[in-house]
């Protein structure tokens, strides 16, 4: 689906997102170090680079403003370090993205859809319409049958996540690693309560669902309202 | 030390005071006596000059009584003839001998009408002459006109010999004290500028100790007062450095831990049997959140400044409405109480959030939906009360005993308000609510 280019020194985390992300459908290209990463950044034109932080010869923020020099490709930065600042200054030398670690193949391939989202770089339709509910995942605006929702974030990501598998129960626990990043504490309840938001500021409730189903045991789905309530 | 101190100015200043008035209460008391004698004799003089200018018999009468009372020395003038005006005890032994010189001597007495007094051998004025007789002192002196001979005698009894010393002792003894006393203030004074700061000093080391690391030393006083104060404050603020950078270690540790995590994570997903993948994958996640809330102890005083405070009705009315819309798609029953005013509490608005969404958390996880639930903060004079009581079927037994609970997907919940409500300097306890069910109260300390 993609070109990723994957700069990781360990050797260990290279091996399973290579085979993870090639099991998601990206052609996947990896190196170890930063001055190999700027060659191939700038030879193979990669969709989007994941870079990791704490390479062998160069700083990776060092490999970011290189490239930045030199492209524009997406970049997605993998972290140990979760501080504000920390992304605050990542974000500001040019990184698209972050994510912090130890993440997932499902949550990087998240961010990754994502940052290929905002960028403009994948043929993906921007506006996802199940039913009457339409999200523009470029400007993050929702509305449902042409009255707009305010979401908050978390809430948002939520309905995304849901949306862009309408119509199949998507598990909690998918959820939870996708929008939360499997934060500490995290649980179901986590979910069932942004949903019970989400719910509210769709105009429909548990007992009378439109287009969030709670599925007992297994998670969630969304799908277009069967008829018109 | 301050007793000692004060024992010390005290004892000193009576030394001084000691040594200064004895001596001088000595001299008092002799002054004071020549000075009686000496006014003594005078009024003798003065009477015998009286007399030199040879009044009549009624105007010595009344010159010698008011003499006598204003002065309060008893006078008396005798005449040649043995006529007495005024009363003195008299001395047999000193009148006879005055008898005699004065009767054997007419020519040293030369009298005139001019008002010259007698003379007695040193040819000046009439000099009296102290005698002692019983129960104090006469002083005697004759004065001769060109008709009789006069005998005067003023008596000063041995009790107006130190009369009005009374009041200089008392002047003395005031004094005295009056020193003894501005020593003791001194020495108060003095005592407090020392003791004080290093009574404080002392108490910060006490805050330290137990494990206040904001507690700083005064450095007033003097210089080596202040001293210890700084020298602990630099004390204080080196524990505070080696904290920061053992925290700052283990937080760094503790991320590096990541990388390899995250190939475990990645390796687990990858797993074939998703048995295998789920339960490899949920040990991963408790490892995991095992190194975050690492790195976020660790990190806590950076983040958060060494006294993290957050206003308790803000947090828990804010926690309460995020809950709301799932209780109420759950049709729970919601009761909550909290009071009008903010309510400063020693804990970061991020922790207190956390321990009340575990709370209620565990409320919604472990009752059937439907079940009522109350949440209830108050103030206590020790800070907050927060209670989260359910109708549910309560905390199980073992829970209540050991006191703690490993209930919940996470088995953090209880954990995390445990360690919000110790971390204020508060406690956890767990109880049976009215409704027998699940009770927990988290006891928070003010900031």
């Amino acid at each position: 689906m993609a070109m990723v280019l994957l700069v990781e020194d360990d050797a260990a985390i290279r091996t399973a997102l290579t085979r993870a992300l090639r099991e998601l459908g990206h052609g996947v290209t990896s190196v170890s170090s930063g001055m190999p990463a700027l060659s191939a950044a700038v030879e193979q034109k990669p969709d989007v680079v994941l870079l990791d932080l704490g390479l062998p010869d160069i700083d990776g923020a060092d490999v970011l403003s290189m490239l930045r020099a030199v492209s524009d490709v997406p970049v997605i930065v993998a972290t140990a370090r979760d501080e504000e600042s920390e992304m605050v200054r990542l974000l500001e030398i040019g990184a698209d993205d972050y994510v912090i670690k130890p993440f997932t193949a499902v949550q990087l391939n998240a961010r990754i859809r994502a940052v290929l989202r905002r960028t403009g770089r994948t043929d993906e339709d921007p506006m996802i319409t199940v039913g009457g509910l339409k999200i523009d995942t470029r400007s993050y605006e929702v509305t449902v049958d042409g009255r707009p929702v305010e979401l908050a974030r978390k809430e948002f990501e939520l309905l995304l996540a849901l949306a862009r598998r309408a119509g199949g129960v998507v598990t909690k626990r998918d959820l939870l690693a996708e929008v939360w990043q499997l934060a500490w504490g995290g649980s179901d309840r986590t979910v069932d309560v942004h949903l019970s938001w989400l719910r509210r500021k769709l105009g429909e409730s548990a007992a009378n669902p439109r287009y969030l189903y709670s599925v007992r045991g297994v998670g969630v789905r969304l799908a277009a309202p069967t008829e018109p309530s | 030390m301050r007793r000692r101190i004060l024992l010390l100015v005290v004892g000193m200043t009576t030394l001084v005071v000691v040594a200064f008035a004895i001596p001088v209460g000595i001299l008092l008391h002799s002054a004071v006596a020549q000075r009686a004698e000496l006014a003594t004799r005078d009024q003798a003089r003065s009477v015998a000059i009286f007399l030199s200018g040879a009044p009549s018999t009624t105007a010595i009468k009344s010159y010698v009584t008011s003499v006598s009372a204003s002065t309060g020395r008893p006078t008396s003038v005798t005449l040649a003839d043995g006529t007495t005006y005024g009363t003195t005890p008299t001395d047999p032994r000193a009148a006879q001998f005055r008898q005699t010189p004065g009767g054997g001597l007419p020519t040293n007495f030369p009298g005139g009408g001019t008002g010259q007094t007698g003379g007695g051998p040193n040819g000046g004025a009439p000099d009296a002459t102290l005698h002692p007789v019983p129960g104090g002192q006469l002083a005697e002196t004759t004065v001769r006109t060109s008709t009789t001979i006069y005998f005067i005698r003023v008596y000063l009894s041995n009790g107006a010999l130190h009369a009005g010393e009374a009041k200089w002792w008392l002047l003395l003894v005031g004094g005295s004290l009056g020193l003894l006393l501005l020593g003791v203030v001194a020495a108060e004074l003095l005592t407090r500028r020392i003791v004080r700061p290093l009574l404080r000093t002392a108490e910060t080391a006490q805050q330290l100790a137990v494990g206040d690391t904001t507690a700083r030393a005064p450095t007033t006083g003097p210089h080596e007062v202040a001293e210890v104060g700084s020298a602990l404050n630099r004390l204080a603020d080196r524990i505070d450095e080696l904290i920061a950078e053992e925290r700052e270690t283990v937080a760094d540790l503790s991320h590096r831990l990541r990388t390899p995590l995250t190939a475990l994570r990645l390796d687990a997903e990858a797993l074939r049997d998703p048995d295998d993948a789920e339960r490899v994958g949920n040990h991963v996640s408790s490892l995991e959140r095992m190194l975050t809330a690492v790195i976020h102890a660790a990190r806590r005083p950076q983040r958060e400044g060494r006294m993290p405070a957050s206003d308790a009705t803000a947090v828990v009315g804010e926690r309460v409405a995020f809950w709301s819309a799932l209780a109420d798609e759950q049709e729970r029953a919601t009761e909550v109480e909290l009071p009008q005013s903010p309510l400063p509490v020693r804990a970061s608005a991020e922790d207190l959030a956390a321990a009340i969404d575990a709370l209620l958390e565990n409320v919604i996880a472990h009752t059937p939906e439907g079940t009522a639930f109350s949440v209830r903060l108050d103030a206590a004079d020790d800070g907050a009360v927060l209670e989260v009581a359910d109708a549910g079927p309560g905390l199980p037994g073992d829970a209540l005993v050991r006191g703690r609970s490993d209930r919940g997907s996470t088995g953090l919940g209880l954990d995390i308000a445990r360690r919000c409500a110790e971390g204020s300097g508060g406690s956890m306890t767990l109880g049976r609510s009215t409704t027998g069910g699940a009770l927990i109260t988290l006891h928070l300390h003010p900031a």
